[in-house]
């Protein structure tokens, strides 16, 4: 993630909820689910204002990082009804600073769109998660049918500039090209927006 | 873990909201190109500005229903609906004498026929495999 794309995210923190809300209302039952295979202490990267605290099991022991500190202000209210742990952190997934083999799981919503690196992100979490422990996305990618690929080509060009995401990006097989097992990529929208579990062997 | 609820996810709630999104966005493109179009154009360029039009179209309202209804649910089906209504009704407007409300009528069916074909391919790659 730029510098610039930092400044973008502090810049839209205070809407950012309202943005999202759509995909809330769309997501959320689907998340509550995907997100129920979560156990132990969980890494989970970019929870912006943090939106889907709301549907995450209770009782897990989570550190939320972010590069963008306005995000995690608006995140705190969140943060702090949640009912297990839940440290909010200022960090880079590029560059994480986490030892080796320190969670049972990672967990990313929508961010693996913007990181600026994110075959060097998805190692770092890999390093930091435990073996046989796994990596649950809620993320988007290029479509594979040429129609809705060409669309989201073209919008790709417009969402980059205002706000960082990319809209082409084949997340799946970034996973695997980082080491990760991949178990399942299940379409959650089209071929577009998949949740994907990935265990690191 | 199969996501059980993959295959229904909220369907009931937003079926009409998708569909009346597609057939406003398609009857908004129909009359957008009827009235910037201008007639006696040559048909190729009609359709190439048409194209134009709905895309531009397509990006505000997506970016102003976005946040309501979400993201790739309403972006995805809204460029098609304004590619396809902007190419075809730009066209059709360089014709003389199309008034401007059967552009539009033209258009909120097309998005609507649209919005049916991306919910039918939804479901279609949502299923569990």
């Amino acid at each position: 993630m730029t510098v610039s794309t930092k400044e973008k995210y502090n810049r839209i923190s205070k809407y950012y909820d309202f943005l999202k809300r759509g995909d809330m209302l769309r997501w959320g039952k689907i998340q509550a689910e995907f997100f129920g295979q979560l156990k132990g202490k969980v890494l989970y990267v970019g929870p912006g204002p943090g939106p889907e605290i709301a549907n995450f099991p209770p009782g897990l022991d989570i550190a939320a990082i972010d590069l963008s500190v306005n995000m995690l202000k608006q995140a705190r209210g969140r943060a702090a009804r949640y009912p297990g742990r839940l440290r909010l952190v200022n960090m880079n997934a590029e560059h994480l600073g986490f030892p080796d083999n320190s969670f049972d799981n990672a967990l990313s919503v929508c961010v693996f769109c913007t990181v600026e690196n994110p075959a060097r992100g998805l190692e770092e979490l890999r390093r930091v998660v435990k073996p046989g422990g796994r990596i649950f996305m809620f993320e988007h990618v290029l479509s594979k049918n040429p129609v809705y690929r060409l669309i989201l080509e073209f919008m790709n060009v417009l969402t980059v500039r205002l706000s960082g995401t990319h809209l082409d990006r084949d997340t799946v097989e970034n996973v695997r090209k980082a080491g990760w097992t991949v178990e399942s990529d299940r379409n959650v929208y089209l071929d577009v927006v998949k949740a994907i579990t990935a265990m690191k062997a | 873990m199969i996501l059980s609820h993959m295959g229904s996810k909220q369907r009931m709630n937003f079926r009409v909201v998708d569909y009346s999104i597609g057939v406003f966005s398609g009857a908004v493109a129909g009359f957008a190109v009827s009235v910037t179009i201008p007639e006696h154009l040559n048909m190729i360029w009609g359709m190439i500005l048409g194209n134009l039009v709905g895309m531009a179209l397509s990006i505000v309202l997506s970016l102003l229903l976005m946040p309501f209804f979400g993201s790739f649910e309403v972006m995805v089906p809204l460029h098609l609906i304004g590619m396809f209504v902007g190419m075809t009704g730009g066209m059709a407007a360089t014709i003389p004498g199309v008034p401007s409300p059967s552009l539009a009528i033209g258009g909120g069916i097309a998005g609507g026929v649209i919005a049916a074909i991306v919910r039918y391919s939804d479901r279609k790659l949502t299923l569990p495999r």
